[in-house]
C-alpha cells in the first residue's frame, strides 16, 4: 500500500523538480518564428536538421544528428516519433529527446526519455539481425516541437548515410545541414541531386570537411502521377571508395569492383552433395537444349523450395550454402538465387548472381554513382541470343517472368570478372495488353445477359495473377470486387493461363445485368462500354509542382457486340471519338447493323516523364477519355 | 499458431481427478490416406487443412500440451509451415515433416537450426519455427508443451479444420470458464471438453463486426484461483474491478482538477451544461489510441499535466470531475467492436478492454466517452457501439445498452440553372449531422489545406468546376457542419437529336452496390442508423420543355427497417427531384440480406434515370 502510494507520488515530485530546474530557460523553436511561406500545406516543419558524419577509418565512423521538428496538426503526429535502425555493424546511442510547447517553453526534457528497442523483423521474415531504437514522445496537443539528438557508431561500413532535404510530403524545412569530416587524403565520393548549391570543401592539416546546406523549403503536397519524394527532394548521396565490413574488404568506385566484392561473398557456396548432382543430371537428361534445361531446373526449384526470409550474415549480402537450402528446402532471395545458380552449375550453364532495387514503385538507381543501392537478389542467365531472368523466391510465376517488382530497371550483374549494370526486361506497350471481347443480349425489359472474355498480358498479368492462388470462395469475391458495374450477378467464371515468357491470363465471365438498359418512356439507353470505363481523372490545377510520371506503357482493346431487343430501333449512337496526345491515344466507335450494335474501343498510355507544363493537357486527355467512356446508346421503342 | 497464452504464476495443490483424454492422433503416425490426399474433399480449393488440432490442459502440472497436424495441399498453404510462438524458446517442441516419396514414407525432424528465438523488445520474446522440407503433399506434425493455458482456442481457422479437440481439467482450486462464440456449431460440448468436426474455412465479408464474433472459438477466463473468486458471477467481476488499483485512479487527488471543477461550478449553469463543460475540459487530454479498461498506472494529476492518456485514463478523469461536480456517475466496462462481443450469460473479467462513464441527471442517463476530439458528449464513438456494457458498481451493477439514438445523417441540395450552352450552374450544399458530421470532420482534417481537400473532391468528377467553397461550423462540434459549393458542371447533358438527357443526382448518384454477393452468412452491421437525403432543383431555360420525368417510387423493408423513396415534380420551369434513403436499425441478419441488397439495387436504378428535355 505504502509502496503504491510512493509510486503514485513519484512522478509528481519528479515533475515539480523538473519544472523548477527548467524555469527561466530561453524559449526555443517558437511556432510564431516559422516563416509564413513554410506553413502552407504543412503538417510539420523541420526547424533544423544537422547531420555530421565523421569517418575515422574505412570501417569506422560516427554520425551525429540533431534535429527539431514542429508538429503543426494531428496529421504530423507520426513525425514526432523517433526511430533509427541498426544492426550488428552499428549502434545507436546518446539519444536525447526534448519537447517544447508552441511558445518554445520546455514541456519535457531529455532526462525521462523512454527509449524502446525493438527487433525490426518484417512480417514475412523468420529471423533478422536488424533492430530499431524507438522513442514515441506520446504528445498530442499540437502545435509542439520535438528536438532529438543521437549518435550512430559504425563498426564496419558498406552503405553511407544519405541526406534528403525533404523526407516526407507536407513537411516544410527551415534549416538542414550535412557535414562530412574525413581524414586528409581520404577519398569520399558523393552525388548531389537537385541541389541548388554544391558542396563547400574546407581542408585543413588534420581533416577535410564537406558542407551542404538547404534553407527555407516550403512543404510540398503529394500530387497524382508523380515521382517518389526521394526523386523530387534535393539530396546528397555518399559512398566510400574502399570499404570494410565484417572483415571483408571491397571497393565501390566502379560497378565492376562492387560486383567483384558481391561475387566474392557468394563464392564457393554452390557446393552440393554428389547424390543431388546425380539427381539434377538425371532430371535434365531428356532436355533438348539449354533453355529446356533451365526451364526444367526452374520448375524443380519452384516445387522443391519455399521462400523464408532469414537475413543473417554479412550485412544481409552473403548467402547461406546451397547444400543447406537443399536440405531444408527453404531460403531467402540470396539463398534461393544462389541455389538455382548451383543447380545450373551442375548442368554446365553459366548464370550470374544479380542484385536489384526491387519494388513496383522503387526509385531508379543512380547509375553514375556506384554504391549500395539494392535490396533484393535475382539470377541472370545469359544465353547466346537472349538473356533469361529468374526470380527465385516465387513458386508460382511462369519461367522467365520478372513482373513489376523487378522489371525495366538497372541491376548489378556480378561474376568472377566483375560487375556491370544491365537493364532488366521492359514490357512494351504491345506486351502490356488487355483485350476484352464479348457480347451482350438486351431484353425488352432492359435486363441483359453477357459473356465476356478478357485477357491480361505482360505486366497486366499481375493484376489478376493473385486469383490463381485463391480458393473458389475468394476467387468469386475477387472477381465481384473487380467488376465496377452498379448492379450485376456473376453467373459463372473460368480462367486459363498461358505461361509464356510474356505470360497471359484469360478470364471468361458470364454475368447477368439487371436493368442494364434504363427505360424512360419509349426510350432505352445504356453505356456500350461495359467494364472498361476510365476513372482516374486527376484534378486540374495551376499549381502543379512535380513532373508527370507514367511508369509503364499499356493498352486496352475492347470489342463488344450488343443484340438489341426486337421491338427497339437505334435512336442515337455516341459520336465516333479519335484523339491522340503525347501521353497516349484513344478511339471509340459504335456502329449498328440491324439488331446488332458493335462497340470498339482502344486506349493507349505511353510511359514517360513529362514536364510540369504538360499537366493540364494531361488532365484534358484523361477527361476526354472519361467523357468518351460515358457515351450512351439510345434506343427507341417502335411500338 | 492460433492460440494466445498467458501464464499462471501461482501454484495450488488440491485437484479433482479429471478423466485423462487420450490424444486422437499419435505424433508422427500418419494414415496413408492422409499422406496420399491431394485435395480436401469437403473444400477442394483449400490450400491446406488442419487434420487434427488437439489441446490438453493438465491442472495437476499446470501445463498445456498441443498436437497439431496440418496437410499442405497447395503452394499457397506453405505459410502454414511457419509458426510464431509467443515467448522465449522454452517450449518442449517436436516437429516432423512427413512426405510420401515414391510410395515411401520419409520423415524429417525439426532441428534447432530451424528454430529462432527473437527478442521483440525488452522482456518480450517470440519463437519462430520453419518446418524443414515442406512440399505440396507434406503432412506436418507439431507437438509442444508449455506452462500455462491458452486464453483462446479457435476451432475454426482461415483453412478448414477436420478435427479439433480441447480438454481443460478443472480442479477445486483452479477453475476456468469458457465462452463459446461463432456460427459453426461444435460436435461435442461438455464441461471442460469440446470437439469440433469438419469446420469450414472462415471468410470475412463487408460491413461485419469483429471477425472474432463470427469465427467459432472458445475463450477462457481464469475463474477461480484458490479462495479468490475472479469471474464466477457478474457480481464477482464488479468486486474484482473495484478492488483493482488500476480501476479508475488509485490516487485521484489533484489541485488542478479542483481548479477546473471550481471554474465550471462558478458558471452557475444547469447540471447538463456543467456535464458538457466537464466533457470538453477533459478533452484537452488527448487519447493515445490505446483501448484499456484499466488506467495506465499514473496519477490523475500526471495525466492531466501530460495531456495524454489511454481510454481509461481519460474517462476516469471525466468520472472524477463529474463526481466533483456532484453529478451521479458510474464507471461502465465494455468490450469494443474490435475486441468482440461480451457474452451476457457467462461472467468474464478479461474480456473488457474499454471504460465509459454513465452520468445520471434527473431521469436522464448519458453514456460518455471523451477520447474523440470531434465528438459531442452525446455521440458514442463507433467502436463502442457493441451490444452491452456492464455498470461497475456494487449497488447499481447491471447491463446497459451500447446503442446510439443518433444517426449518420446528410442532406445534399443542388440548386442549379441550365443555360443555353448546356452547362449547369449554381450551388451545391451539404449539411451533415451527428455521425456524418463526425466522420466528415475527421476526414477533412486529414487534408493539410482547403485546396488539398478540394483537389481530392474534384478527382474523378470530369467537367466540375468549383468557383467558390465555404464551410460552416467545422469547429463547432455541437452544430451540424455544412458545406457550400458554387459550381459549374459541364459534360452532364447528353444530346440526342432535339432531346436532352440529364441524370439529376449528378455527383451523388449511388453507383455501386456494396453487397455484391447474392447471399451472405454473417449479419450486416452498420453500427448506427443512416439517413441520406438528396435534393436536386434544376431551372430550365424558357425555350426548353420537359418531356420525361423519372417516376416516383417508394420501397420499405419489413417494419420499415430500411426504406427508399424517390420523388419528382415540376413547377413552372423548375424541376425538383428528391431521394430519401434510410437505414432504421443497425444490424440486419442473413435472412434480411436479400431484401436489403435489393433495396440498394432499386435505389441505384432510380439514381441512374435521366430527365429528358426537349427544345420548344
Amino acid at each position: 500500500m505504502l509502496q503504491k502510494l510512493k509510486a503514485a507520488l513519484f512522478p509528481i515530485i519528479l515533475f515539480s523538480l523538473a519544472s523548477k530546474g527548467l524555469c527561466g530557460a530561453e524559449p526555443k523553436y517558437k511556432v510564431s518564428d516559422i516563416p509564413k511561406d513554410l506553413l502552407k500545406d504543412a503538417k510539420a516543419v523541420v526547424r533544423k536538421n544537422e547531420v555530421e558524419f565523421k569517418i575515422s577509418d574505412i570501417d569506422k565512423a560516427v554520425e551525429n544528428v540533431t534535429y527539431a521538428i514542429t508538429i503543426l496538426n494531428e496529421n504530423g503526429i507520426d513525425k514526432s516519433v523517433f526511430y533509427q535502425f541498426y544492426d550488428k555493424f552499428s549502434s545507436v546511442r546518446k539519444i536525447s529527446v526534448n519537447l517544447y510547447d508552441q511558445n518554445g517553453e520546455v514541456i519535457r526534457n531529455g532526462a525521462n526519455v523512454n527509449v524502446k528497442d525493438y527487433s525490426a523483423i518484417a512480417g514475412y521474415s523468420l529471423y533478422e539481425d536488424s533492430r530499431v531504437k524507438f522513442v514515441d514522445p506520446k504528445y498530442r496537443t499540437t502545435p509542439f516541437t520535438v528536438e532529438v539528438s543521437y549518435e550512430i557508431a559504425y563498426d564496419g561500413l558498406f552503405g553511407y548515410p544519405k541526406w534528403h532535404v525533404y523526407e516526407d510530403y507536407n513537411v516544410g524545412v527551415e534549416k538542414s545541414k550535412l557535414t562530412v569530416i574525413t581524414a586528409p587524403g581520404f577519398s569520399l565520393r558523393y552525388k548531389e541531386f537537385n541541389m541548388k548549391d554544391s558542396c563547400r570543401i574546407v581542408k585543413s592539416d588534420n581533416k577535410t570537411e564537406y558542407n551542404w546546406e538547404a534553407n527555407d523549403f516550403p512543404a510540398i503536397r503529394e500530387e497524382p502521377f508523380s515521382l517518389p519524394i526521394s526523386k523530387i527532394s534535393p539530396s546528397v548521396y555518399l559512398a566510400p571508395s574502399d570499404f570494410e565490413i565484417g572483415g571483408s574488404q571491397g571497393n565501390c568506385e566502379s560497378w565492376d569492383n562492387l560486383g567483384k566484392w558481391i561475387y566474392k561473398l557468394q563464392k564457393d557456396r554452390n557446393i552440393l552433395e554428389p547424390e543431388t548432382r546425380e539427381k539434377i543430371l538425371s532430371i535434365v537428361s531428356g532436355a533438348k537444349n539449354d533453355i529446356d534445361k533451365i526451364r526444367i531446373l526452374y520448375n524443380y526449384l519452384q516445387t522443391k523450395v519455399r521462400y523464408v526470409n532469414i537475413t543473417i550474415g554479412l550485412c544481409g549480402w552473403q548467402t547461406i550454402n546451397a547444400e543447406t537450402v537443399d536440405r531444408l528446402s527453404y531460403g531467402d532471395c540470396k539463398a534461393l538465387s544462389n541455389y538455382m545458380k548451383s543447380l545450373l552449375d551442375i548442368v554446365g550453364i553459366k548464370s550470374l548472381f544479380t542484385i536489384v532495387m526491387a519494388g513496383d514503385d522503387a526509385p531508379a538507381i543512380f547509375d553514375d554513382f556506384p554504391s549500395a543501392q539494392f535490396n533484393h537478389a535475382i539470377l541472370c542467365v545469359p544465353l547466346t541470343n537472349d538473356t533469361i531472368w529468374l526470380e527465385c523466391t516465387n513458386q508460382r510465376i511462369p519461367f522467365g517472368y520478372l513482373g513489376a517488382f523487378t522489371d525495366d530497371r538497372k541491376v548489378l550483374v556480378t561474376g568472377e570478372s566483375g560487375g556491370s549494370l544491365v537493364r532488366t526486361k521492359q514490357y512494351s506497350q504491345d506486351e502490356n495488353v488487355q483485350i476484352r471481347n464479348g457480347s451482350v443480349k438486351l431484353n425488352p425489359d432492359g435486363n441483359g445477359e453477357s459473356g465476356l472474355k478478357t485477357s491480361f498480358k505482360g505486366i497486366l498479368y499481375e493484376n489478376i495473377f493473385p486469383i490463381l492462388a485463391m480458393d473458389e470462395n475468394d476467387r468469386k469475391l475477387f472477381i465481384q470486387k473487380q467488376i465496377s458495374l452498379p448492379i450485376f450477378n456473376l453467373l459463372s467464371y473460368s480462367f486459363s493461363e498461358d505461361r509464356s515468357i510474356v505470360p497471359c491470363i484469360t478470364e471468361n465471365l458470364k454475368i447477368s445485368l439487371p436493368n442494364y438498359g434504363a427505360i424512360v418512356g419509349k426510350r432505352m439507353y445504356f453505356n456500350p462500354n461495359i467494364l472498361s470505363r476510365f476513372a482516374k481523372v486527376p484534378y486540374r490545377t495551376q499549381e502543379r509542382k512535380s513532373e508527370i510520371y507514367l511508369r509503364r506503357s499499356y493498352q486496352e482493346l475492347d470489342t463488344i457486340e450488343y443484340i438489341i431487343p426486337l421491338n427497339y430501333l437505334v435512336d442515337k449512337l455516341p459520336d465516333k471519338k479519335n484523339f491522340k496526345s503525347k501521353f497516349g491515344e484513344y478511339s471509340s466507335e459504335v456502329t449498328s447493323n440491324g439488331d446488332k450494335i458493335k462497340y470498339v474501343r482502344l486506349l493507349k498510355f505511353t510511359k514517360g516523364q513529362y514536364p510540369v507544363s504538360d499537366y493540364n493537357s494531361f488532365v484534358d486527355f484523361c477527361e476526354q477519355i472519361s467523357v468518351a467512356d460515358q457515351g450512351k446508346v439510345i434506343l427507341n421503342s417502335s411500338k | 499458431m492460433k492460440a494466445r497464452y498467458f501464464l499462471i504464476l501461482v501454484l495450488f495443490f488440491q485437484f479433482n481427478v479429471a478423466m485423462p483424454q487420450k490424444p486422437p492422433i499419435k505424433f508422427g503416425e500418419v494414415d496413408m490416406a492422409d499422406l496420399e490426399m491431394t485435395f480436401y474433399p469437403k473444400d477442394t480449393s483449400a490450400p491446406a487443412v488442419v487434420l487434427c488440432d488437439y489441446g490438453y490442459f493438465s491442472a495437476n502440472l499446470l501445463q498445456f500440451h498441443q498436437i497439431r497436424r496440418i496437410k499442405i495441399l497447395k503452394k499457397e498453404g506453405y505459410s502454414y509451415a511457419t509458426y510464431a510462438l509467443p515467448g522465449k524458446f522454452q517450449y518442449s517442441v517436436k516437429g516432423l515433416t512427413i512426405n510420401l516419396e515414391d510410395g515411401k514414407i520419409i520423415k524429417e525432424k525439426l532441428k534447432n537450426e530451424s528454430i529462432f528465438e527473437n527478442k521483440v523488445t525488452d522482456g518480450e520474446y517470440e519463437t519462430r519455427v520453419a518446418m524443414p522440407n515442406v512440399k505440396v503433399g507434406s503432412v506436418l506434425d507439431f507437438d509442444f508443451t508449455y506452462q500455462g493455458i491458452p486464453n483462446e482456442w479457435e476451432f475454426q481457422e482461415k483453412i478448414p479444420v477436420r478435427y479439433s479437440e480441447l480438454t481443460i481439467e478443472n480442479s477445486t482450486s483452479i477453475r476456468f470458464k469458457s465462452n463459446f462464440f461463432g456460427y459453426e456449431p461444435l460436435a461435442v460440448t461438455s464441461p471442460g471438453h469440446w470437439i469440433a468436426r469438419d469446420m469450414p474455412a472462415f471468410k470475412e465479408e463487408a460491413y461485419i463486426n469483429s471477425a472474432k464474433n463470427y469465427i467459432s472459438r472458445s475463450e477462457f477466463d481464469l475463474f477461480q484461483v484458490g479462495i479468490v473468486a475472479y469471474a464466477a458471477t457478474w457480481e464477482d467481476v464488479v468486486s474484482n474491478f473495484r478492488g483493482d488499483h488500476n480501476f479508475l485512479f488509485f490516487y485521484p487527488m489533484s489541485p488542478q482538477l479542483n481548479e477546473i471543477a471550481k471554474k465550471i461550478k462558478e458558471s452557475g449553469s444547469s447540471k447538463e451544461v456543467m456535464m458538457r463543460d466537464a466533457f470538453e475540459a477533459v478533452k484537452t487530454v488527448k487519447w493515445n489510441e490505446n483501448a484499456s479498461v484499466y488506467t495506465s498506472n499514473q496519477t490523475l494529476n500526471y495525466i492531466l499535466r501530460m495531456k495524454i492518456g489511454n481510454s481509461a485514463d481519460i474517462n476516469s478523469l471525466l468520472y472524477e470531475l463529474l463526481n466533483k461536480l456532484e453529478i451521479e456517475v458510474y464507471p461502465v466496462a465494455i468490450s469494443t467492436r474490435e475486441n468482440g462481443t461480451l457474452s451476457q450469460f457467462s461472467a468474464s473479467l478479461f474480456k473488457f478492454n474499454y471504460l465509459l462513464v454513465l452520468a445520471k441527471i434527473g431521469d436522464k442517463s448519458y453514456l460518455l466517452d471523451a477520447t474523440e476530439q470531434y465528438n459531442p458528449y452525446y455521440l458514442l464513438p463507433f467502436r463502442c457501439l457493441n451490444s452491452q456494457g456492464r455498470i461497475i458498481d456494487i449497488e447499481k451493477n447491471g447491463w446497459i445498452g451500447l446503442t446510439s439514438d443518433k444517426k449518420d445523417k446528410e442532406v445534399i441540395t443542388y440548386d442549379l440553372k441550365l443555360d443555353e450552352e448546356l452547362t449547369l450552374k449554381g450551388t451545391l450544399s451539404s449539411v451533415m449531422y451527428d455521425y456524418s458530421a463526425f466522420n466528415f470532420r475527421k476526414a477533412y482534417r486529414k487534408f493539410n489545406s482547403k485546396e488539398a481537400f478540394l483537389d481530392d473532391y474534384r478527382t474523378n468528377k470530369p467537367g466540375l468546376i468549383i468557383n467558390d467553397y465555404s464551410i460552416e461550423n467545422l469547429d463547432s462540434i455541437y452544430l451540424p457542419v455544412s458545406e457550400k459549393f458554387d459550381i459549374t458542371a459541364g459534360s452532364q447533358v447528353i444530346e440526342s437529336g432535339d432531346e436532352f438527357m440529364i441524370i439529376p443526382l449528378l455527383y451523388n448518384q449511388m453507383k455501386e452496390n456494396p453487397f455484391k454477393s447474392e447471399t451472405r452468412k454473417y449479419p450486416v452491421d452498420y453500427g448506427y442508423n443512416k439517413e441520406m437525403v438528396i435534393v436536386t432543383k434544376i431551372l430550365i431555360p424558357d425555350n426548353f420543355a420537359l418531356k420525361e420525368l423519372p417516376k416516383p417510387v417508394e420501397m420499405k423493408l419489413t417494419d420499415n427497417s430500411a426504406s427508399f423513396r424517390y420523388e419528382s415534380k415540376i413547377s413552372g420551369s423548375e424541376i425538383t427531384i428528391t431521394s430519401f434513403f434510410n437505414i432504421n436499425k443497425p444490424v440486419f441478419y442473413y435472412n434480411e440480406y436479400g431484401s436489403l441488397r435489393n433495396l440498394y439495387n432499386q435505389m441505384i436504378n432510380k439514381h441512374s434515370e435521366p430527365i429528358i428535355l426537349k427544345k420548344k
